[in-house]
């Protein structure tokens, strides 16, 4: 304990023990660990009793609490959090201080500096009541690293290298990411660098800027600055500053952003010595430097997650869930930090229900070291969204519906305000809200947080996001439209979110709808897990409303994940119920489409009558309805069929069919097939020049679209025909290139041939590396 | 005999406590240049029932000097007290102020220990209204037994209590009451002249603590109400917010009441800096009345009168920090190195209710011993730094823990 805090003890000691009728007595401290060191301290040395009343939002009136507690003459009353109930609370201690003092008992204020401001001037008939003000601050005291410091290696290099540089610095970033921590460590280590000396001031207790100037006055010019009116006090700072390199860290910035005096001055600060500012919003003004921080990459929440929870008992149990449990946490630190220990007590999946039930689960209200602001994540949270405007509130949570943040071409229309640049700058300011260049996100526990803000009115939010999103995949409907597709790359992960959205709901009719638009591009981009997800919920949703042809029609896309996926047995069942709902309901087409997807599972299995057999009962349906495109898709897959069963002419005739017919109807996707199915056709006729030319234009094709299935499949295919041509080296560089292209998508069994080519080779799959 | 160790000055020197009436004796110290003698011999002679303002910075020892008018007048005046602490001070407004004059006055002239013969019939009459017009549709109730007097003695305790506590018997009441206010002074001064006619003493109703709400409160209520607030046969003195002295409306509403008298801050010097004996002479007494010279080494005492700058409460404060750090530092004397340290915490205090604004101001008035009428001289003097004196004229010097900050 430092002398001055010593001190101040003492005399607060002497005087609770020594007033026979009590006393008001101000302890002013600046960080929370202080305070409750100093409260069991007194506790320790007091042979009274001692009474503790907490304000708060609910509990405003101390005086009623005080009463309440019915304490005797001579006990001691702390009454602490008085910001939490202002400005009530000054108003009701101003006006009476008498009945507290009838009483005779000793009442201390825990404040910190804003409160004992407020307390000065608001509630000047109490103040004048003061025995004394007794200091509990620790601006002279070092920085004692209260924390462990994990990762963050590259920030960690990157902030050492701006503070080496001196000048103004901004550490700016969501509340909980961790900036505090790392700019401890960061200041650590740079501290040599700074012969002068380093002060950290806690913003969050407002300091005016008389009160910052003295405390760095303190720090590095010495005691004496506390007799030196203010002008002189700064003018001599100043010169230190100048003189030799000193640090300031201000940490919590955010709480004295306003105080443009403040902003100023640290404008001014001496080049010869640096300032960190350190807050979640960030501080154009000063034109400084500026590093962001995100939260941290999985695997390091991870590491920290595990040390943590080693640390307060665990034995590892679970380890491997350990991953999903930061992701919900959104890999923030500091959520980490207050879930880690907890899984010394509970079960990782225990920890994982309540926290979907609840954020305010996510808290550690125990710890005596955590700030207020800290303790809780909401309450971290709220200090950043209590200070944004109303309308970069609202938009905010009207954000929060959203889980994969929104383009610049949906924020409007979403949230039903025109005027969004304004607010949306300013979450993004707070640091609430990530803008990056494309889309703006929000951390998945700062939308939770949101999310709750809405109250009554989250359901109404909810609602409108399914809708918005539901007339977007309708709006979006065609994967051969470029402009289509790059919407649906943009939003499809909101629009599976609205689906579930919906399911929760109980919006059957809209689960279809999503479902059925969706599907193909889900099919296209290799999302086999998110389509398998998305074509049950239909399933589930047609039998729930009874809807027995979108059953049938969903249970149909099912199989087509289902077959991608190698599970033959699963899409056969799933066809033979579509085929027979087809059936009882009369629908033809549908009929139609489940014996392609039947063709499909059979020819997997090598059961190439069977196959063929369905493809020509659907071809034969799709030319009764005129169905150009399905016509298109019957003739591919029965030339696949042919030139399996060695039927070469037959094969050729009803691939170039298909060609002729996807290209007329503008299937680009399909045409894109049947070229990569030519090129096979050729390959094994041995006729190379053919082959490259179909498998060039399908390759084409595959870029324009972002086909990466289709890319990787021909790419693995050129490298066949490199291998035929003699040209090994060549056949590796396609085979590679194809397993980089397939590794970003969920297809495994092309990966799986092109792995086999690669080790025939004698190749080392670096699929196998990636896939790691 | 003054008390001689550094607990007991700790204890004696509450900043908390008032001086009760029966240590007026032992420990009120006649001040030079108060106001008491002239505000005295002007509710002496007056025939009137005048209405007088009081005013004196905070902590200055108004409610000291008026205890001690109270008992002066004892002979001469029917005294009685109220305080605006047992109303909402948040929210006071003039039908408060009306129905505390009327209770108080009923409350004393009922009570035993005063036993003022009243006739029934005027009891009666004053029931029948509280009940009827003003209680009716509250959880107030009256007594059923009992002298009619009791009933109202009793009826006036209730009220007293729950006005100022229950927000719901209060909103009731006022509701009541704006309309029939005249009606409730009509009561308070018939009881007003029959206590005059019985005791031969007319009331003198001392209304503490209007002070100390906020000042748009208490502006409406002195400025905008005036009229009420006079409407009774009463003497009364109101205490009025110096700062609101310092308002040009002031110079005009003055003449709403009959007399304003200022209880200054103790000089300890002329405008000129000649130091002034007397000051120091009686705020040396003020502590040497309680406790011994014994307990200060050296220049101790006189370096607290002189940083105390004649505020009562800061002096008292003084001894009181200094006591406590003696006693902590285990030294048998305070001596001038301690008083320095509280004189240091106080400066420390003083920075958390200075505003930017506010040095160039306090400069000024440094050099000019001169408080002109605005706003930052108005905040100056609510946070004390800035206090006001009257020798033969009345001026103002910066506080002086203060001075080293400019």
């Amino acid at each position: 304990m430092s002398a001055t805090k010593e001190r101040s003890l003492e005399k607060l000691v002497t005087l609770l023990t020594h007033a026979q009728r009590g006393a008001f007595a101000i302890a002013l401290y600046d960080r929370l660990s202080v305070r409750r060191e100093m409260v069991a301290a007194l506790r320790n040395r007091l042979s009274q009793p001692v009474h503790e009343v907490h304000l708060s939002e609910q509990e405003k009136n101390p005086v009623d609490l005080i009463r309440a507690l019915e304490p005797r003459a001579g006990d001691v009353v702390m009454l602490f959090d008085m910001e939490r109930a202002f400005p009530d609370a000054l108003r009701y201690l101003d006006f009476q201080r008498e009945s507290l003092t009838e009483k005779n008992i000793s009442l201390v204020c825990w404040v910190n500096r804003f409160e004992h401001r407020e307390l000065a001037q608001k509630a000047p008939n109490f103040y004048a009541f003061r025995t004394a003000v007794f200091d509990f601050t620790t601006v002279d005291e070092p920085v004692v690293l209260e924390r462990v410091f994990i990762g963050r290696k590259r920030e960690l290099k990157k902030l050492t290298e701006m503070l080496e540089s001196k000048g103004v610095i901004v550490l700016t970033g969501l509340g909980g990411v961790g900036k505090t921590a790392l700019a401890e460590e960061a200041t650590r280590r740079a501290g040599s660098l700074f012969a002068g000396g380093m002060v950290w001031i806690n913003c969050e207790t407002r300091p005016s800027i008389d009160e910052i100037i003295l405390s760095a006055g303190v720090a590095f010019v010495g005691e004496l600055v506390r007799q030196l009116p203010p002008d002189e006090r700064r003018e001599r700072l100043d010169d230190s500053l100048h003189d030799r390199a000193c640090l300031i860290v201000l940490d919590n910035f955010e709480f004295i952003a306003d105080d443009s005096d403040m902003l100023k001055w640290v404008k001014t600060i001496s080049p010869r010595s640096a300032a960190m500012v350190v807050s979640r919003n960030s501080v154009p003004y000063l034109s400084a430097p500026t590093m962001k921080l995100d939260a941290m990459p999985s695997d390091e929440a991870v590491e920290l997650f595990i040390h943590l929870a080693k640390n307060a008992g665990w034995e590892g149990k679970d380890e491997e869930a350990v991953p999903r449990l930061c992701e919900i946490a959104g890999d923030l630190p500091l959520a980490i930090a207050m879930l880690a220990p907890r899984v010394a007590e509970l079960s990782i999946s225990k920890l994982e229900e309540l926290i979907a039930r609840n954020i305010e689960t996510i808290s550690d209200a125990k710890d005596p070291l955590r700030e207020e602001h800290h303790r809780s994540i909401a309450a971290c949270f709220r200090v950043s969204f209590d200070r944004l405007s109303e309308d970069a509130r609202n938009l905010l949570m009207r954000l929060s519906v959203v889980p994969d943040g929104v383009s610049e071409r949906t924020i409007g229309p979403l949230t039903e305000i025109e005027e969004w640049h304004h607010p949306a700058a300013e979450c993004v300011r707070f640091s609430l809200l990530n803008f990056d260049g494309r889309r703006y996100r929000i951390h998945p526990l700062v939308r939770r947080f949101a999310l709750a803000q809405l109250g009554d009115a989250m359901e109404e939010w909810q609602r409108r996001f399914v809708d918005f999103f539901r007339n977007l995949a309708e709006e979006n409907p065609n994967i051969n439209d470029l402009s289509n597709l790059a919407v649906l790359d943009e939003e499809w992960r909101n629009v599976i979110a609205a689906a579930e959205a919906a399911a929760t709901l109980g919006d059957h009719d809209l689960v279809i709808v999503i479902a059925h638009y969706l599907g193909e591009f889900l099919l296209l981009r290799g999302k086999w897990l998110e389509c398998e997800q998305l074509c049950e919920s239909a399933v589930d949703a047609a039998r729930a409303s009874g809807n027995r042809k979108a059953e049938g029609l969903s249970l149909s896309h099912l199989s087509v994940v289902y077959t991608h996926r190698g599970r033959l047995s699963d899409a056969e069942r799933a066809l033979q119920q579509s085929i027979s709902i087809s059936q009882e309901l009369g629908i033809k087409q549908g009929l139609g489409r489940s014996l392609i997807n039947l063709g499909n599972v059979y020819g997997q299995q090598g059961r190439w009558v069977e196959a063929e057999e369905m493809y020509n009962k659907d071809l034969e349906i799709c030319r009764e309805f005129s169905d150009r495109k399905g016509e298109g898709a019957a003739l591919n897959n029965l030339g696949l069929i042919h030139k399996e069963q060695g039927n070469w002419a037959r094969a050729e005739d009803a691939l170039r069919q298909s060609l002729k017919i996807r290209r007329e109807v503008g299937d680009r996707i399909g045409e894109r097939g049947t070229l990569n199915n030519l090129g096979v056709f050729y390959l094994n006729q041995g006729q190379w020049a053919e082959a490259e030319k179909v498998f060039q234009q399908s390759l084409a094709i595959s870029r324009e679209f972002g086909d990466h299935i289709g890319e990787g499949r021909t790419l693995a295919n050129l490298a066949l025909l490199s291998e035929g041509l003699g040209d090994q080296s060549n056949a590796i560089r396609f085979a590679q290139e194809a397993l980089r292209v397939l590794d970003t998508t969920q297809e495994e069994k092309v990966k799986a041939e092109v792995r086999e080519l690669l080790a025939r080779w004698g190749q080392p799959s670096e699929a196998q590396t990636s896939m790691k | 005999m003054p008390a001689n160790t550094l607990a007991d000055a700790l204890n004696l020197f509450d900043p908390r406590r008032q001086m009760r009436v029966e240590e007026l004796d032992a420990y009120y110290v006649k001040r030079p240049h108060a106001a008491l003698d002239p505000m005295k011999t002007y509710l002496r002679t007056s025939n009137q029932p005048v209405k007088i303002l009081f005013s004196g910075h905070r902590g200055c020892g108004k409610s000291t000097e008026l205890l001690r008018l109270a008992k002066d007048l004892d002979d001469h005046f029917f005294v009685v007290h109220v305080s605006a602490r047992s109303l909402n001070l948040a929210d006071l407004n003039y039908v408060d102020v009306a129905l505390s004059c009327a209770a108080a006055l009923f409350r004393e002239a009922t009570s035993k220990v005063r036993r003022v013969r009243i006739p029934a019939a005027l009891w009666r009459e004053v029931l029948g209204f509280l009940t009827n017009e003003i209680t009716t549709e509250t959880t107030i109730t009256v007594p059923q037994s009992g002298s009619v007097s009791g009933k109202i003695n009793a009826l006036v305790f209730s009220i007293e209590g729950k006005y100022g506590k229950e927000t719901a018997t209060r909103d009731t009441m006022r509701q009541r009451l704006y309309p029939r206010v005249n009606d409730l002074i009509q009561q308070a001064n018939a009881v007003c002249e029959e206590i005059h006619r019985v005791t031969g003493r007319p009331p003198l109703i001392i209304f503490e603590d209007v002070d100390k709400t906020d000042l748009a409160t208490a502006r409406n209520l002195f400025f905008e109400h005036a009229t009420t607030l006079n409407s009774s046969v009463c003497r009364i003195i109101y205490t009025f917010p110096i700062a609101l002295c310092y308002s040009n409306e002031f110079t005009q509403r003055l003449g709403d009441y009959n007399k304003h008298f200022l209880l200054p801050n103790v000089s300890l010097s002329d405008p000129q800096g000649v130091s002034n004996a007397d000051g120091h002479r009686a705020l040396r007494e003020v502590i040497t009345r309680r406790v011994s010279e014994e307990i200060f080494d050296g220049a101790a005492l006189d370096h607290i009168i002189e940083s105390s700058g004649g505020l009562m409460r800061d002096l008292v404060r003084m001894v009181c920090d200094a006591a406590l750090i003696a006693l902590t530092d285990g030294v048998p004397k305070i001596d001038s190195k301690i008083v320095e340290q509280v004189a240091a915490g106080m400066r420390n205090d003083f920075r958390h209710l200075l505003l930017p604004g506010h040095y160039d101001a306090l400069r000024e008035i440094q050099n000019t011993r001169q408080i002109t009428p605005n706003e930052t001289a108005r905040q100056c003097l609510e946070n004390l730094s800035l206090l006001e004196y009257s020798n033969t004229v009345v001026w103002g010097d910066v506080h002086p823990i203060v001075k080293p900050l400019l």
